[in-house]
């Protein structure tokens, strides 16, 4: 579903050049459930935004369900942001002005959906927030507002949910939730990416994809990290 | 969920910026509104009270322009008149039709100014708007035709008015002189209905000027001859002729004073209204950065992000562009008293006029001014890289 072949990513600032990713190549399949880890500044984060289509590799290639991304305009980047994937972060980032109901109708708007009202408050009730649909995010706490987040990302049913540091501002009873809920998502055939760095986290993960210095480990030195 | 609703909290969000943005456009657009309402009044106003008059050309005594506006339009001081007989000499100019020949004066009574003006029966011919509800015109001394708000006020003020029949009183120098009402004129919504109208002779012994004229009204038989005719008519010893036209462009020259000054000033107030907007609407765009990131994470499109933030600029040029109409048809309801505040010479029928051309300058100039003023932040917000963006705390 999801392929990297090689994928560089190097920033600048100034004269000194981050080489955030260094030859990354992988291959997720539809409906695993799949950990990003590593310690700081690994290049977590830029895989996550290149996964995403928020960013481009400045080399190598990424494929998702088998067209090449770099091969594809802008307009279809547009619409494969939209459709497939579903993003998830740890601050949770729902308009704070905005209803639970009015956070999850808004990816409905941007696709141009019908129905949003219905189809989002499903979505709240599924993630168990039936009873908080017209709650502000100051009126929910932090486990609530990172479900509205899931039910969010999940709104335009995407095949792939990317969720950087979910339960990174939570306790452990609401990340506890929250990993069940992504392990009932993944159910339905969800394809999940978690970007943590929590080990508890990703010991309830399948697979690992371990970085370190921009570079994916081999499960060798993937074990001596551990 | 749409657009309006996006905008809207976008607006609701930041409640004291937004007003204060809408005021500042309000403001302007209520200024521009009654600016332009009030102008027009002013000159239907004043065109419809010349109208009313029924002369093509006025001629009196040679002196100031301006002085001869003020004493055609509001019958005021007199500087100078004319022997009666210059009628004949004026009557003999070929194209002149006919010529109705006024001795004005007024006398003060009650705190209020009263105007007396001395007719012959052309009087009734130059003006088609005259109807006389009851009597008939003065034909003998002493007596008097009144104008319909001039019975109003008699009725009002006086026990047993009776209109015809009974005495009009003109208190001059201490004295009492009583004329005979013989007629009442209809409404004519002009300067006509405050006045009282006697013979010319009468009119010229109240008023000390026995066989004088203030203002002979001409009437010409080819209006295509005017010039001509002005010009024959300034070679009578004294005289000079001024043509109604003229006497219009000196009242839009009275209402123009500073109006040029006036509107630029107004456009300089909404073009820095504009710049509030913009500088709100920047504000919200650095505030909104995340925001705007987000919306692009869930597929947003540049141009969707870029309508969404120039329709919250527009909206808010938009609100304040109707509050400032509304607040506009408030003035210019109380218009004649605002503007007799400033201008010599004031219309008697109302300048209160709510004009189409005001609605359009007060609701697109403003809107106009909302587009480019978001025009900028929208451009910004669109163009937001959603990485860099999301980086931002």
């Amino acid at each position: 579903m999801l392929t990297g072949e090689n994928i560089s990513k190097i920033y600048r600032r100034g004269r000194e050049e981050v080489k955030a990713l260094q030859e990354v190549s992988f291959s997720i399949n539809s409906g695993e459930m799949v950990g990003i880890m590593g310690p700081s500044g690994s290049g977590k984060t830029s895989l996550m935004n290149i996964l995403g289509l928020l960013d481009t590799p400045d080399r190598g290639r990424l494929s998702i369900n088998n067209c090449y991304v770099d091969e594809m305009s802008e307009r279809e980047k547009l619409q494969t942001r939209r459709e497939v994937v579903g993003f998830i972060y740890q601050d949770f980032l729902l308009v704070k002005s905005m209803t639970a109901l009015q956070n999850v109708m808004l990816p409905l708007y941007f696709a141009g959906k019908d129905i949003f009202r219905k189809r989002a408050s499903d979505l709240l009730e599924r993630v168990g927030l039936g009873q908080r649909l017209h709650h502000l995010p100051s009126q929910l706490s932090g486990g609530e507002m990172q479900r509205v987040a899931i039910a969010r990302a999940i709104a335009n049913d995407p095949e792939v949910v990317l969720a950087d540091e979910p339960t990174g501002n939570l306790d452990s009873v609401s990340s506890e939730g929250i990993l069940n809920l992504f392990h009932e998502i993944n159910k339905e055939g969800k394809t999940i990416i978690i970007v943590t760095h929590n080990i508890e986290l990703a010991k309830e993960l399948p697979r690992i994809l371990h970085l370190r210095d921009g570079k994916l480990l081999t499960g060798d030195e993937a074990l001596a990290t551990q | 969920m749409n657009l309006f609703t996006i905008v809207y909290d976008g607006i609701r969000r930041r409640k004291i910026r937004s007003i204060l943005s809408v005021l500042g456009i309000a403001i302007s657009a209520m200024a521009l509104f009654t600016m332009v309402s009030l102008r027009e009044g002013y000159e239907t106003a004043m065109e419809s009270e010349l109208d009313q008059m029924g002369a093509h050309v006025v001629a009196l005594a040679k002196g100031c322009p301006y002085e001869a506006v003020a004493l055609i339009m509001m019958g005021g001081e007199v500087p100078d008149t004319l022997p009666e007989e210059v009628a004949t000499e004026i009557e003999e100019i070929p194209n002149v039709d006919f010529t109705s020949p006024n001795a004005l004066g007024a006398y003060e009574y009650a705190g209020e100014t009263h105007s007396v003006v001395g007719i012959t029966p052309n009087e009734k011919r130059m003006k088609p708007g005259w109807e006389i509800e009851q009597g008939r015109l003065p034909e003998q001394s002493n007596e008097v035709l009144l104008g319909s708000g001039k019975n109003e006020k008699m009725l009002e003020h006086e026990d047993n008015w009776n209109g015809v029949g009974d005495n009009y009183t003109v208190y001059l120098d201490g004295d009492e002189i009583y004329l005979e009402t013989v007629g009442i004129l209809n409404e004519t919504n002009s300067r006509d209905d405050n006045n009282a109208y006697t013979t010319l002779e009468t009119a010229q012994n109240l008023f000390g000027m026995e066989g004088e004229v203030v203002t002979f009204n001409i009437q010409l038989e080819d209006l295509g001859l005017m010039h001509e005719t002005i010009k024959e008519l300034e070679e009578i010893p004294d005289v000079q002729a001024v043509t109604v036209d003229e006497v219009m462009g000196t009242v839009q020259g009275l209402a123009g004073t500073g109006e040029a000054m006036l509107f630029a000033v107004l456009v300089l107030a909404l073009l820095i209204g504009g710049l509030g907007t913009m500088n709100t609407m920047m504000m919200t765009v650095f505030e909104r950065t995340r925001e705007v990131a987000l919306m692009k994470t869930m597929g947003a499109s540049k141009q969707k992000i870029f309508n969404l933030f120039l329709m919250e600029g527009v909206a808010i040029c938009l609100i304040g562009s109707l509050l400032g109409i509304a607040a506009g048809g408030l003035l210019v309801w109380g218009g004649d008293m605002l503007l007799s505040q400033f201008l010599p010479l004031m219309p008697s029928q109302s300048v209160a006029l709510f004009s189409g051309e005001a609605l359009v300058w007060a609701l697109l100039f403003p809107v106009g001014v909302g587009v480019l003023s978001a025009l900028y932040p929208a451009l910004r917000a669109a163009a937001l890289e959603p990485v860099i963006a999301l980086k931002n705390e």
